[in-house]
């Protein structure tokens, strides 16, 4: 099945010039991506979608490229940097007066992980490189063109993150906390 | 070990999502047509902008991240002559402490409004429907006795102009404009009563009750809700785009210049700022149209805060803090500006419930605004 499975392996983008065999064949891993840094699963999958289309209608040149996945991601990394900031915001809209204007997306997140909750509580920017590095198995030079930066910052914030997700886990496993995904 | 762990578990959390099948790529289609339509739709408000501009009329385009335009659309609505009259002149700045004597308010029983004394919390009376319509929203003018109501019909919006007597007691209703439709609009009237400006779906419209011409500002990708209109014809919005909150911005317009039709950003949001919350919301125009109340939601130390602010309608500076940053977990802190005077000296508000603020310090009335009075149609209090 397309897009079935994810893993170091499975992460082979595949030239090709026809969108249907592409898309097919990179889907599951875009929204795989998105999902692992919003923690949702509708959102992630409608971040794709978008992010897809837009490639839909660039394909005669979005086929040339030497990676077209990396393009997709790259779209699918900033919509859902803006998605974050929409459901942050739309969390403190209840506190809006006059009610009845509350928005944001329908919330389906996936199944919690001790190291899940861990990952969704390291800031943004440190779960990206996270979720790129050691999900995507990007070299770093390859994340710091994703999300525009240099390669130093992918470092640093690569280890920050590690510091403070084995201090997490450290302690959930201590406290007993949410089941550790094995 | 940890890299491995590391691996390991967020493949396998991601795993249902990464297993799920590509949706039939005509889902993508039908985004991409979408995309496309509204770029078309943008380009062509952009045409007619540019063309209007070519044929000497005065339009402009707003130089910030959304555009709201002076467009010519053709509005509808029926205008009704000669049953418009002004409201009365309002009192002198600075009168002393003279905070308007009525509320009305609609979402009561039956599609009625009620007149309520605020000094007093007793009813002065109650405003019936139109007959086959219910009350649905009210805005007040800047006399503190004339009022615009909107009733819902059944194949219409007819706006109705109401002045009290100086008991209270509120006299005939007097249709001066009808939309057609039922939804009410978010709507405003001018001090003098002469203006009534409402913002259906993405636009913004003035129509003068007292001549019947009308002027359509599109709102780009966005809606404008919470509006407030002040003598000069400054007009306040809170500008949601795409329809969410989640990145409001409070807007001024203005309608009565013949030039320009740019929508300035008075308090901007922080959308591209990450990790900051700054959300404008619910302003009120004084009615010189000197300065802006607004709530205002921001990071503060502790967490989200709130805080009601003035601002300067002519540069947008802030002027002053007018209430305490309050933790926004406390709805009943959190103030929502209903009237000012007319230089924005007194000032009342909705902090869980109605009274009046000066010195910072929020003083509750003795009565309380009839529950879910501030509702999403309209605006529901008009004080």
């Amino acid at each position: 099945m397309p897009g079935a499975s994810w893993g170091v392996s499975s992460y082979v983008p595949v030239p090709t010039d026809d969108f249907a065999e592409f898309y097919e064949a990179s889907y599951g891993r875009v929204v795989a991506l998105v999902a692992a840094i919003t923690g949702e699963r509708h959102q992630a999958e409608d971040i794709a979608q978008e992010a897809f289309a837009r490639a839909l209608t660039r394909w005669s040149r979005v086929a040339r490229y030497d990676l077209p996945e990396a393009w997709v991601r790259r779209v699918a990394l900033r919509l859902s940097i803006d998605a974050g900031r929409r459901t942050r915001r739309a969390a403190l809209l209840s506190l809006r007066l006059a009610d009845g204007l509350r928005s944001g997306p329908a919330r389906d997140p996936l199944a919690a992980t001790a190291l899940s909750v861990a990952l969704l509580r390291l800031p943004l920017a440190q779960r990206q490189v996270v979720v790129l590095y050691y999900l995507a198995d990007l070299p770093v030079e390859e994340i710091a063109r994703d999300l525009g930066v240099s390669v130093g910052t992918v470092r640093t914030r690569l280890a920050a993150a590690r510091q403070r997700l084995e201090r997490e886990l450290t302690e959930s496993d201590s406290s007993g906390g949410v089941s550790r995904a094995r | 070990m940890l890299d491995e762990e590391l691996r390991a578990g967020l493949a396998e959390w991601v795993r249902p999502v990464a297993s799920l099948p590509a949706p039939d790529i005509r889902v993508l289609r039908r985004r991409a047509r979408r995309r496309g339509m509204r770029r078309a739709a943008t380009a062509a408000v952009m045409t007619a902008v540019v063309a209007a501009t070519a044929i000497g009329i005065t339009v402009g385009v707003s130089r910030s991240p959304a555009p709201v335009a002076v467009a010519p659309l053709a509005a509808p609505g029926t205008w009704h002559p000669g049953r418009w009259f002004p409201a009365g002149a309002l009192s002198p700045p600075d009168a002393g402490p003279a905070v308007a004597p009525y509320v009305v308010t609609t979402g009561g029983g039956a599609g009625r409004a009620v007149v309520t004394n605020v000094f007093t919390g007793r009813t002065t009376g109650t405003i019936s429907p139109p007959p086959g319509s219910s009350l649905a929203g009210v805005a007040a003018a800047g006399d503190d006795h004339t009022f615009l109501l909107a009733a819902r019909g059944a194949t219409s919006v007819g706006f109705y102009e109401e002045r009290l007597g100086d008991s209270g007691r509120p006299g005939p209703l007097v249709l001066v404009f009808s939309l057609p439709g039922r939804t009410v609009p978010w709507f405003a009237v001018s001090p003098d009563a002469r203006v009534l400006a409402y913002a259906p779906a993405d636009q913004i419209r003035t129509i003068s009750l007292a001549t019947g011409v009308g002027r359509s500002w599109t709102a780009g990708d966005g809606k404008a809700i919470d509006l407030s209109l002040a003598s000069d014809g400054t007009l306040v919005f809170e500008w949601l785009p795409g329809g969410s909150l989640a990145h409001a911005q409070a807007r001024l317009l203005d309608t009565a210049s013949p030039g320009l039709g740019v929508a300035r950003v008075l308090v901007p949001g922080c959308a591209n700022v990450a990790d900051l919350v700054c959300l404008p919301l619910s302003p009120l125009i004084t009615p010189d149209g000197s300065a802006v109340f607004v709530t205002y939601l921001f990071n503060g130390k502790g967490g989200l805060v709130a805080q009601m602010q003035e601002f300067s309608a002519r540069t947008g500076r802030m002027l002053r803090a007018v209430t305490p940053a309050v933790p926004s977990q406390r709805q009943v802190a959190v103030c929502q500006a209903l009237w000012s005077d007319p230089g924005g000296s007194q000032l009342t508000a909705f902090c869980g419930r109605a009274g009046t603020i000066a010195g910072g310090r929020f003083s509750p009335a003795s009565w309380q605004l009839p529950a879910g009075s501030l509702s999403r149609d309209g605006e529901s209090v008009g004080w």
